[in-house]
């Protein structure tokens, strides 16, 4: 799958980080370890991940608490950068980027979900709904046809003028949701989304996860719920920093 | 016992942030020190009594002569000496002094000093006694007494080493033998010239006294028991009578008595007042800092305080406790206050212009330490109520749900806002009114006065009225120093004139041929004149309008005169030819030329008076200045200029040799000085309320953080967080420089007395300052921003 050009030694070493995924292929993770050091020895949070993702997959991530969930998602959506290894997203290697393209391509196919929401209390939904949009250099109209459109897929045109501390905690993930998915993202990050929810609450999100993926959306999802791993089509197992049995 | 426990509690728990104290101490001591600093001068100048014996009962006594259109407070002459003092009713004692131009003999070049000349009663009306000998008696001030003279403390040191036995010497002073009577001691203050050397007695002819001469100025003891009111009352009832015996000099005459307090100082009022204003602005921001810095400390201890009133302490228990925390801080800052002032105090006194008055009193006694403990305890007050106030509202409770997680209520940082939104608009009024200030300076030093100062140096040169009898002699002297002085090296062109700019005046009355001449000295018509060599005008570049410049030596009376004059007497007609005279038996000098007018008084003087230019060799003064103009370094030509005069006569000295460009800035040092007061002060408000806006703005980020990891999750990039911080720094500095702005249009019009060549709304100024603040407020938002912007939204995010 990758192409290695030999025939000039002196690109060989560049050639090797210019491999691409195969097509069909969304993410490729080779090797990824990261660490902190507390003084002079140094804690490993994740050793040697290799995964690949295929464009179009539903993945869940398990693992006990601290086994590195959080930490690899944040990677993998791009907010961290202080790791080792070879990321490769769509054609791009993550780990060669300058800072700015890799925000680009953060900015242009990620969406992300947190387990408590992280709505703006001092903005409305409709405010809170707008701000990806507002970093994407989008017109404003443009905008508001799309805010509009979100709030209409997901039935929540009635709370717009609300503020986050007026909705229930599924009200609020539904916003969150909306919120991630509204740039048209190709890949959804979500980080133990129904963990502040009623199950009934939480079903709610993962049927909407669900719709979503089936319209092409790649999703990878923490979770401690082995019936809303369910949903998804594969799990990857964490224990403190290991990948186990993939 | 609670106070002492709550002073307990303050020492401790400021010991334990120790930044946070010294910020806010050094902040407070800043502000009260430049107010105690700036009150010092306030006190020395116009609170401090004068140092004399009974200095209230002090008056100056003017000439009133604007009943017919003159000054209020004209000089006077030999005979209001004598009628003013027999009015024994409300003059305890009253005394005429002038100036005196002192050269004294010896040494290798003569050296020339100022003095005064007093009529005897001098020091007796001043309550002032000598150090050494005597002062001066009835006989010492009659026509053609012995000369005697009083020495000055400092000049006894400097020239006669501090000898007690030079008592009873002489020595010569403008060629003439005077005996030593007398010496001044240390802090004796002279009324006229304040830095006078030497006295000695007028000798004035007590009969038959000129009327019309206005060559001294007069100051008078009241008698006890006389208000000035009361003064005023029968100086008035004694014009009237001095007008009706004297009719042709007196009609119109009034006598103006004012306190010598008022007399010497009045004048720095305004200013004073204004820089006092500056100094205040400065405190109230740095009390607002301290109060905001306050009010983040009690945002943090918000739990601290929750828990203390859940425990049973009442809201006054935590105001008390709080507002002494924030009294220490005040009398922390208070005394390192005092301390700042004691320094301040001596770095304005090094920068003060020389000769503002009463500087040298100026000092940190009792007054300003006093005002500097009032200062320090209502600021502790003021800045420590509002946050006690904030701190304990009687909703604690969230406060303690919310597990002390560095929440505050929203009202506190509103407050906060709201603070610094006043201080950036109290830096833009200073910023604003030391622009004005300086742009006034900058406008009067480039005002075209009507002559070129380039290149022009100019000295007073004295030939001693004992030795140089008439007018041969004066004349005589005049050749040989013109034509000396021509031939130093480097010298252009060298020319005489009785007066020069910005170096003092003389007029005197006039009639015009074929116009009836007056008969009262109210209807006299008056000139101002000067005696000039006749390249003056080349010398310093004053353009001919009509007519023609003086030939040399020519032998007829001529004159040239100023537009104004000829404006004034010769309305639409031709002054050139008419012919005018100053002495009923004197000659006629016709006019031959017209000059421009030029701005003898400086750039604020009135521009327009009438002035008219006789050639030397026709009435040759006593004292001439030389004015030379230069191909080189004027300064340089100083000491030749004292060398070619020396060469000339070895007993006269040149006096006050300075360039005509030293004389201008000289003539603007006031405004200098309150430019560059008000100036520091703005800066130091605009650094104080820049660390306020910082600081606000760093506890927004640090209250922000996790919106901020959000906003960054949401795709944010960089530019959008650092806009989001800075931004929000701005807004608030754009409603500060809103209401600044009208601060500054107000304060503008309370400066308009002190400006010149400028409009205190000028554009130009409340541009460039409104810019100044809001490039300081970007970049005091600058950092935090940064910091924001290298937020992690990994750890931001990892609060769950
Ligand atoms: N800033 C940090 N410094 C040191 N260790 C950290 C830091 N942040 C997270 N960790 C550690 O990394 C490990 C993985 O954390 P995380 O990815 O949040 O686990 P999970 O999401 O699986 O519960 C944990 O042991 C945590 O203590
Ligand atoms: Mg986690």
């Amino acid at each position: 799958m990758a192409f290695f050009g030999k025939s000039n030694p002196a690109v060989n070493v560049d050639a090797a980080d210019t491999a691409t995924l195969a097509p069909g292929m969304l993410i490729g993770l080779r090797n990824i370890e990261k660490s902190y050091a507390h003084g002079t020895s140094r804690t490993y949070v994740l050793r040697r991940i290799n995964l690949d993702v295929k464009d179009g997959e539903f993945i869940s991530i398990m693992g006990p608490s601290g086994a590195g969930k959080s930490t690899l998602l944040h990677i993998i959506g791009m907010h961290d950068s202080a790791w080792t290894g070879e990321y490769y997203f769509l054609d791009q290697p993550v780990h060669k980027l300058a800072p700015k393209d890799r925000a680009r391509l953060h900015k242009q196919h990620i969406g992300f979900v947190f387990q408590s929401y992280h709505l703006l209390d001092h903005l409305t939904v409709y405010e809170n709904l707008d701000i990806p949009l507002s970093y994407r250099d989008i017109k404003k109209a443009e905008r508001e046809s799309m805010v509009c459109d979100v709030l209409d897929r997901f039935a929540i045109v009635g709370k717009k003028d609300l503020y986050p501390n007026q909705l229930s905690g599924g009200q609020q993930q539904l916003v969150a949701v909306a919120r991630a998915v509204i740039s048209t993202p190709k890949l959804i990050l979500a980080d133990e989304p129904t963990g502040n929810l009623h199950s009934s609450q939480g079903k709610e999100i993962m049927e909407l996860f669900r719709k979503l993926n089936e319209g092409g959306t790649t999703i990878i999802q923490v979770t401690h719920s082995e019936v809303n791993a369910g949903y998804g089509s594969r799990i990857v197992q964490l224990r403190d920093g290991w990948m186990v049995n993939e | 016992m609670s106070l002492l426990q709550d002073l307990r509690f303050a020492v401790r728990s400021l010991m334990k942030s120790p930044v946070f104290g010294a910020v806010a101490v050094f902040t407070l001591a800043l502000g009260i020190g430049a107010n105690a600093a700036i009150f010092s001068v306030l006190n020395a100048v116009l609170i401090k009594p004068l140092p004399y014996a009974d200095p209230g009962r002090l008056v100056m006594v003017w000439q009133d002569l604007r009943a017919r259109g003159g000054p209020a407070t004209e000089w006077t002459g030999p005979s209001q000496q004598f009628d003013w003092k027999a009015e024994t009713d409300v003059f305890e004692n009253l005394a005429s002094v002038r100036g005196w131009n002192a050269s004294l003999a010896g040494g290798d070049l003569p050296e020339s000093v100022l003095g005064e000349q007093t009529t005897y009663e001098y020091f007796d009306v001043l309550g002032a006694q000598p150090a050494l000998g005597r002062t001066f008696r009835g006989a010492d001030d009659v026509p053609n007494a012995p000369r005697v003279a009083v020495l000055s403390h400092a000049l006894w040191t400097r020239r006669f080493g501090g000898d007690p036995s030079v008592v009873g010497r002489t020595t010569v002073i403008n060629g003439e033998s005077h005996e030593i009577i007398g010496v001044m001691p240390e802090g004796f203050r002279p009324v006229v010239v304040t830095n006078a050397a030497l006295w000695r007695p007028q000798r004035m002819r007590p009969v038959n006294p000129s009327r019309n001469t206005a060559v001294n100025r007069t100051v008078g003891r009241l008698r006890r028991g006389v208000s000035l009111d009361a003064a005023r009352v029968r100086l008035a009832a004694l014009a009237a009578r001095l007008e009706q015996a004297h009719p042709e000099s007196d009609t119109k005459k009034g006598i103006n008595p004012v306190p010598l307090q008022e007399q010497q100082v009045g004048a720095m009022k305004p200013a004073l007042f204004v820089l006092q204003a500056a100094v205040a602005f400065v405190l109230v921001i740095a009390c607002v800092n301290i109060a905001n810095l306050l009010l983040a400390r009690a945002s943090a201890r918000i739990r601290e305080i929750a828990i203390r009133r859940a425990l049973g302490a009442g809201r006054r228990r935590i105001v008390s406790q709080l507002l002494t925390e924030s009294l220490v801080l005040a009398a922390a800052g208070g005394g390192l206050g005092a301390l700042i002032a004691v320094w301040g105090v001596s770095a304005l006194k090094a920068v003060a212009p020389e000769g503002t008055p009463r500087i040298e009193e100026v000092g940190v006694d009792w007054r300003v330490l006093a005002f500097a403990a009032a200062l320090a305890l209502a600021t502790g007050v003021i800045f420590g109520l509002v946050p006690a106030m904030h701190a304990s509202r009687d909703e604690f409770a969230p406060a303690l749900k919310q597990g002390g997680r560095g929440q505050t209520g929203d009202g506190g940082g509103r407050l906060r806002r709201g603070l610094i939104v006043a201080e950036l608009a109290l830096a833009l009024v200073l910023l604003a009114g030391g622009g004005l200030l300086l742009r006034t300076f900058l406008a009067l030093g480039r005002a075209d006065l009507g002559f070129n100062p380039d290149h022009v140096v100019a000295g007073f040169v004295l030939p001693p009225p004992a030795v140089y009898k008439d007018n041969p002699h004066r004349l005589a002297f005049y050749d040989a120093l013109l034509s000396r002085a021509a031939a130093i090296p480097g010298v252009a062109s060298a020319a005489l004139s009785s007066v020069i700019p910005l170096g003092g005046d003389s007029d005197t009355s006039f009639d015009i041929e074929g116009r009836p001449p007056a008969t009262r000295s109210a209807d006299a018509l008056i000139v101002w004149y000067r005696v000039v060599s006749a390249n003056y005008f080349a010398t310093m570049e004053i353009p001919l309008r009509r007519g023609r410049l003086f030939a040399d030596r020519e032998a007829d009376p001529s004159l040239v005169i100023n537009e104004t004059m000829a404006k004034r007497h010769w309305p639409g007609e031709d002054p050139l030819g008419r012919r005018i005279r100053f002495d009923r038996d004197g000659p006629w000098f016709s006019i031959v030329g017209v000059v421009a007018d030029v701005q003898v008084r400086g750039a604020r003087g009135d521009a327009h008076e009438v002035e008219a230019y006789m050639p030397y060799w026709h009435n040759p003064e006593p004292g001439v200045n030389i004015v030379l103009k230069t191909a080189i370094d004027p300064a340089a030509l100083a000491e030749p200029l004292r060398r070619v005069v020396k060469e000339v006569d070895p007993g006269v000295a040149v006096a006050g040799v300075s360039t005509m460009n030293g004389m201008i800035a000289d003539s603007i040092v006031d405004t200098r000085f309150q430019a560059t007061l008000v100036a520091a002060f703005a800066g130091l408000a605009l650094v104080l309320a820049a660390t306020g806006l910082y600081g606000v703005t760093s506890y927004a980020v640090a209250q922000r953080t996790s919106e901020i990891g959000i906003r960054l999750a949401l795709g944010a990039a960089e530019p959008h967080v650092f806009r989001l911080v800075v931004g929000d720094a701005l807004r608030l500095a754009t409603i500060g420089l809103m209401a600044g702005l009208g601060g500054a249009i107000a304060a503008g019009r309370v400066l308009e007395k002190l400006l010149f060549g400028v409009t205190e709304t000028d554009p130009l100024t409340l541009g460039l300052t409104s810019a100044l603040l809001m490039l300081v407020a970007f970049l005091a938002s600058y950092v935090p921003a940064r910091r924001a912007m290298r937020i992690d939204p990994m750890e931001a995010l990892r609060i769950e």
